[in-house]
């Protein structure tokens, strides 16, 4: 690596690359021992210059490399060797066996190292925690898909339990307000004509001021033709007119009910007040709080009714 | 847990953050950077502004001595380790961004990086610290020694004594290493830099003309000479001549130059005996017979390794490539990693 082209100048260096290309079937040893030969050095010279024994130069000269050390030394050996015969090392390091055999055995030898096992310990362990964690993320996939069916099933049932709910309550009203009378009861549902007729008369019995709600409810269930219903045992009734979305708390900010009503349906919502209650579209929703109709329009902002009941 | 999958799918590196050049290699890529440890620093905004990074490398190495006020030009490795820990930081991450790119799905390099074999364990520390700051995943540390013998081919898993000595830009490594570990390890804090240094003293002492280290290094490249030979050659210099304080230009021959280099030559020899000295008698027979190798840039003097055969009587060889010898070694490391784990440090 030392030598520069300023030493190549000298005449045997130039003689000597030119011999390499010309035969090539020289080898290394050859083409050394006919420059030494040509320089006049005999192998002791050599040897003093380059500090190797003489017989490792006789062995480099008949190309026996068994004899020599590792091909890493024996490439510094022949660069050294041809700077002392002044000659360029480059194609002489070229023609020399290519050390690549020294990476095989070093690798063949690390495999049979006790490392080596560990290595293989190591990697069995990975595939033990791959295998864990494999099984783990089953069972939390499981869980999650569980988890997810769940809930779904339970607002099944609440569904299932809520939209029968205003039937047997419209069916329970009468029942239970107008026991004393049980004329209304077939007035809503199939004759609308001569209900009012009978309905006044117990309504009097009873007390006045059912008699005023009966007499407003029957009017707008005239005018409507739909729910003449008046009481109910909710606290809070809500007769949609048009589409609507309602959402009822309690006092404790439960959500009591939380739907799209269609026109025409009921919803009954008992509880402990204060109710919060919002109403999504308050001009199709009638609210009746304790059987007695709200007027939402002051708590209407925008078609969105804000209220609280205590 | 997986940690395991991530090499497969990053650019593991083997870096040789040396004193002079820092050197990266890249698994199944080999040498992917080879620059020069200097940090250009640009100062933002007067005295108290912020700084930033103007230049990495090449490109700051030509700034060396020749920058404005407001820029600074250093190099922050110093003897083998780190003189500033900040720009190393940042010196590293910049050669790092350019040979790992970087994505969303691309996991941190694994690094392993040379150290002086004479390093305490607070400069260890700090070159591993940099790595980690730099993006590493995981750094692993080898001992330059170690490396320098992996890279030049040397049979170092083998029961025979293998000897390298790697001068490098600031510290000369001297190993004895069978069986896979060093027997011997020594470090003296010479190297190219103190050749350098050496020149400068020389010629102002001699000449009474200052020069910079750039030319320093000029000198010692071209007409550098560790035995005397039989050519004598010779360079035209420019300095500042220090008496008159303007610039002058004035020859210098090997021979001064041999002699300036004289002491730190010295060093380096002495750190060889006493490697020889404390290697047991049977490696040492290793060593006679086949010989200690050269590697590292101070492997390139011109008869630095006649010197060394002459001093030692035994055969000094140089190894092929000696510049990149310790990066091949620390690479050829990383590709056995996880089987080769005694030959990194554990401090």
């Amino acid at each position: 690596m030392m030598d520069t082209p300023e030493e190549n100048v000298a005449g045997v260096a130039a003689e000597v690359p030119a011999n390499v290309d010309a035969v090539p079937h020289l080898s290394v040893g050859v083409i050394l021992r006919e420059a030494r030969i040509s320089h006049g050095l005999d192998v002791a010279e050599v040897a003093h210059r380059t500090k190797f024994a003489p017989r490792q130069i006789e062995a480099l000269e008949a190309d026996d490399f068994a004899h020599l050390p590792e091909m890493a030394f024996v490439r510094g050996f022949v660069r050294s060797y041809a700077r002392v015969l002044q000659m360029d090392p480059a194609p002489l390091l070229v023609m020399l066996p290519q050390p690549v055999v020294q990476s095989v055995p070093l690798e063949a030898k690390v495999l049979t190292e006790v490392p080596f096992s560990a290595e293989q310990a190591t990697r069995k362990l990975n595939l033990v925690w791959l295998a864990a964690a494999l099984a783990v993320a089953v069972v939390l996939a499981l869980l999650v898909w569980m988890m997810g069916q769940a809930p779904s099933v339970q607002q099944a049932k609440v569904e299932t339990l809520e939209l029968p709910a205003p039937e047997p309550a419209l069916a329970l009203a009468p029942t239970l307000e107008l026991a004393p009378a049980p004329a209304p009861a077939p007035v809503p549902v199939p004759v609308p004509v001569p209900a009012p007729a009978p309905a006044p008369a117990p309504a009097i019995v009873a007390a006045p001021q059912t008699v005023s709600i009966a007499d407003q409810s029957p009017k707008r269930s005239v005018a409507e033709a739909k729910p003449v219903v008046a009481v109910s045992g909710h606290a809070i009734r809500l007769v949609f007119d048009k589409q609507a979305w309602v959402e009822i708390k309690d006092k404790d900010g439960k959500v009591m009910l939380s739907l799209v009503g269609t026109p025409g349906s009921e919803q009954g919502v008992d509880g402990s007040p204060p109710f919060s209650v919002t109403i999504g579209y308050a001009s199709g929703v009638r609210l009746y709080y304790k059987d007695k109709l709200l007027d939402l329009a002051p708590y209407v902002r925008s078609e969105v009714a804000h209220l609280t009941l205590e | 847990m997986f940690g395991f999958l991530n090499g497969y799918f990053s650019n593991d590196l083997a870096i040789d953050l040396g004193t002079a050049n820092t050197l990266i290699w890249a698994r199944g890529q080999g040498i992917v950077l080879n620059e020069p440890s200097v940090v250009a620093i640009r100062q933002e905004g007067g005295p108290n502004g912020k700084k930033v990074i103007q230049e990495v490398g090449l490109a700051a190495k030509q700034m060396l001595g020749r920058t404005p006020g407001n820029i600074t030009a250093i190099r922050p490795m110093k003897d083998g380790v780190i003189a500033d820990f900040t720009v190393t930081e940042q010196m590293l991450k910049q050669f790092i961004r350019r040979v790992h790119k970087s994505g969303l799905f691309t996991p941190s390099p694994r690094i392993v990086i040379c150290v002086p074999c004479g390093s305490t364990q607070v400069e260890r520390r700090a070159i591993r610290e940099s790595a980690y700051g730099a993006g590493a995943r995981r750094v692993e540390l080898i001992e330059e020694p170690m490396a320098a013998a992996i890279g030049a081919d040397m049979p170092v898993e083998d029961a025979t004594g293998s000897m390298v000595v790697d001068i490098g830009g600031g510290t000369t490594e001297v190993g004895v290493i069978s069986l896979g570990g060093a027997v011997y390890s020594g470090s003296v804090r010479v190297g190219g830099d103190k050749f350098d240094e050496a020149i400068i003293n020389y010629i102002r002492r001699n000449y009474g003309m200052l020069i910079g280290e750039t030319t320093a290094e000029q000198i010692k490249k071209e007409i550098g000479s560790a035995f005397p030979g039989s050519e004598v050659r010779e360079m035209e210099v420019k300095g500042r001549n220090l008496a008159e304080g303007v610039p002058r230009s004035f020859t210098i021959s090997s021979n001064e130059i041999l002699e300036a280099l004289t002491d730190p030559l010295n060093s380096i020899v002495s750190a060889v005996k006493t490697a020889l000295e404390q290697t047991p008698p049977e490696l040492g027979a290793d060593i006679a017979s086949k010989g200690m190798v050269l590697t590292g840039g101070g492997a390139l003097l011109r008869d630095i390794d006649r010197l060394l055969m002459e001093e030692t009587g035994l055969p000094v060889l140089v190894a092929d490539d000696p510049l990149t010898c310790v990066v091949r070694g620390s690479g050829k490391a990383l590709d056995r990693m996880d089987k080769f784990s005694s030959i990194f440090t554990s401090d």
